[in-house]
């Protein structure tokens, strides 16, 4: 097992220092994703969420907020009806609907008493990045209403009116506090805002959400929205699968090439004159090529989700997608580096079939975009497959059972193809 | 130590070795000594475990060296560079060293041990890529014996290597010769043989020709030593067991202008043996 370990070690120490194999294992295939997603789109707005605002309260406080939520530069926001927002969450095209609730308004100048105004969040569970994000602006923008609604002499007196108004429903040892706190604002307030009037650049920075940490500004109340039917939510969820198909060949290539140069080296020679079975040298190698490939995917995996919002609908179907990808190719790996002699014949054989296999598979052409004769003849191809499971775990929303026909063809395609290599390599003369 | 009976390889239609038979004793340096295409590289692989014969038998240690316990026991300095070039020296011996099973203080002190046997510590640091021709072929033996074996298998050791580094390297074979390493040598160069050997044997196609000490072949393979006379009149040469007695009646023939003694060497040996020269 150690031996094992060392061997795998040993390549990926090799392929880290190899900078051309680095490129076009982990650099090439991002820029590749990063190509196609402009060309598919994917680059014609942000990676901003696209959120509805859902306006089903009628008072001035309302639309004072919704213009708030319209103005923000982190989310893009449409305002929609509620079944229209629901329907595009459902969807999957909106990734949450923010909704102001009758009573929004009303409940917006209580500040210390009562229930805070609410504001409604449907989303899609799986989303928990976002719905952080989302609850944090929403917070933001709620102590900043509150704010308005003080700094404003005329809301503020009728704010102030409406609070003492319900000091009756503040515990009884609190509401003498709650009363001066009233008294000592109001006269701070006014005070502040005279200041201000004879000193007007005086307070221009006042709009921090000073309350923000006294108080509650609103309550938020999350609905669940799952989500039926699901395309991809931009360009990059196409193009970033296809990069992770070039990370995959290159990987693939890199590790062909060293197969054969180990034999040529003469590197194979002294290995196999150790005291290890051939079929535990290959395995080392094998070990290392699964490696690489799987932190490839989850590099490229990773780049696409934090930078241009490729959000994979199940993180553990995609983890299955990318080990059922990786042992495939891990096993094409062996086929190939067992059908050439010298460097330039591995490769070339490498290429002449992966090549194909890449433009039916739709490493190139995304398999939904295929004529109908070239989708069918693309379920030829291992890399067809590995597209599928890695899109149905990012965006087309696969169940497990729709998982298992992609996962099973590529773990038999790993295994055969694994073997036969196997077994053409250990009976090649040294 | 090693018993080779009456071994027949092929690979496809080409006969690689025909009723191949050696015996190598412990503590010996055993020379193999045969053209391109002799069978010196066949002969490697069957001692390392690397390919079985069609016919006949290898015995290494006392068994099969197709067990991967026993292959423990055996060290390989294959011809061509068995190295990593973007691993370091030191890197690379460790590598080597794990694939043969050791790990913790004894990889180190194996490690250091070899990297200061071969005198290439103070480079160990730098890629095998750097080193030159020479040390790469140094880096290529401590590979060989990191894990100490009690056979040690070095497939034309000094190819291509500047005479410093030669040097170098005779003086850890015959190091390891005195640590009472079995060492198996193959090679072109007949002064290699010469100086290194206890005994050798000289293959070709696929067959032994002649085994024993180099004297011992000399003896009875050479011709006798060449006397080479010169006078006015032109050059006389005469094969002799005696030379001495040969000049004696030649200056009383008359004036001798000058004269020399040429002794049999190892390439006449191989070229009255296998009708060729060991280049070929």
């Amino acid at each position: 097992m150690n031996a094992l370990f060392a061997l795998a070690a040993k390549d990926i120490r090799l392929l880290l220092r190899n900078r051309a194999a680095l490129f076009f294992t982990v650099a090439w295939p991002l820029l590749i994703a990063l190509f196609f997603g402009v060309i598919f789109g994917g680059g014609s707005g942000s990676a901003k969420p696209k959120v509805a605002l859902v306006v089903q309260d009628q008072s001035a406080a309302s639309e004072r907020f919704a213009q708030s939520v319209l103005k923000l530069e982190t989310l893009e926001v449409d305002r929609l009806d509620a079944a229209a927002a629901e329907q595009l969450v459902r969807q999957g095209k909106r990734t949450a609907a923010i909704v102001l609730p009758e009573g929004f308004g009303a409940r917006s100048t209580q500040a210390f008493s009562g229930d805070p105004p609410e504001v409604g969040l449907w989303l899609d569970p799986s989303r928990r990045s976002e719905r952080a994000m989302i609850e944090g602006m929403l917070m933001k923008l709620g102590a900043e209403a509150m704010f308005a609604n003080i700094s404003d002499p005329t809301a503020r007196q009728r704010w102030l009116q409406d609070s003492r108004a319900r000091l009756d429903q503040i515990e009884p040892e609190s509401r003498a506090a709650f009363s001066d706190f009233y008294d000592a604002l109001d006269t701070m307030m006014a005070t502040s805002q005279a200041n201000a009037d004879s000193q007007p650049d005086a307070g221009a920075d006042a709009d921090a959400p000073a309350a923000a940490n006294t108080f509650v500004p609103i309550q938020i109340a999350e609905r669940e929205v799952s989500v039926v039917r699901r395309g991809p939510r931009n360009g990059f969820a196409i193009s970033f699968t296809q990069g992770m198909s070039w990370g995959l060949f290159g990987a693939l290539m890199s590790f062909v090439t060293s197969l054969v140069l180990e034999r040529i080296q003469g590197t194979w020679s002294r290995l196999r004159a150790a005291p290890l079975t051939s079929a535990s040298l290959l395995l080392g190698k094998a070990l290392a090529c699964f490696i690489v490939m799987l932190v490839t995917l989850l590099l490229i995996g990773g780049a696409g989700a934090l930078l241009f919002g490729v959000v994979p609908h199940s993180l553990p179907k995609l983890l299955l997608a990318f080990v059922a990808a990786t042992f495939a190719f891990t096993g094409l790996m062996m086929l190939l580096a067992s059908l050439g002699k010298t460097v330039q014949g591995a490769s070339g054989a490498a290429w002449a079939v992966m090549m194909p296999l890449a433009m039916v598979g739709g490493a190139m052409i995304p398999l939904f975009a295929m004529p109908p004769w070239m989708a069918q003849l693309s379920s030829v191809s291992p890399v067809k497959w590995a597209v599928l499971a890695i899109e149905g775990a990012i965006w087309r929303g696969f169940s497990l059972a729709e998982m298992a026909t992609p996962v099973a063809i590529l773990l038999a395609t790993g295994a055969v193809c694994g073997l036969a290599g196997a077994w053409r390599i250990t009976r090649q003369p040294v | 130590m090693i018993r080779i009976d009456s071994v027949r390889k092929q690979f496809g239609s080409t006969v690689a070795l025909q009723d191949l038979s050696l015996q190598v004793q412990a503590g010996e340096i055993f020379g193999l000594l045969g053209p391109n295409g002799a069978g010196k590289s066949t002969t490697m692989s069957l001692l390392t475990g690397l390919a079985a014969p069609d016919a006949g038998s290898v015995s290494v240690l006392g068994g099969d060296p197709r067990d991967a316990a026993l292959r423990a026991r055996i060290g390989l300095a294959p011809q061509s560079l068995a190295l990593y070039a973007e691993l370091t020296g030191r890197e690379n011996i460790a590598f080597f060293a794990r694939m043969f099973g050791l790990g913790g203080e004894r990889l180190k002190r194996r490690v250091d041990a070899a990297l200061d046997f071969v005198q290439l510590a103070d480079r160990q640091h730098d890629r095998a890529g750097t080193f030159s021709g020479g040390m790469q072929r140094r880096l290529n033996l401590a590979a060989a014996i990191v894990h100490e074996p009690e056979l040690i298998l070095l497939d034309e050791p000094t190819a291509g290597v500047d005479p410093q580094s030669r040097n170098a390297l005779f003086d850890n074979v015959l190091a390891l010769k005195a640590a009472g390493r079995t060492i198996v040598y193959t090679t072109h160069y007949m002064e290699e043989v010469e100086r290194l050997c206890d005994r050798v044997a000289i293959i070709d196609h696929g067959r032994v020709l002649a085994v024993d000490t180099v004297p011992a072949l000399l003896r009875a393979h050479a011709p006798r030593p060449l006397l080479v006379i010169e006078r006015e009149d032109g050059a006389t040469r005469i094969e002799t067991d005696d030379p001495l007695s040969e000049l004696n009646r030649a200056a009383a023939a008359g004036p001798i202008r000058s004269f020399h003694v040429e002794q049999p060497r190892l390439e006449q040996v191989f070229l009255h043996l296998t009708g060729r020269s060991l280049r070929d």
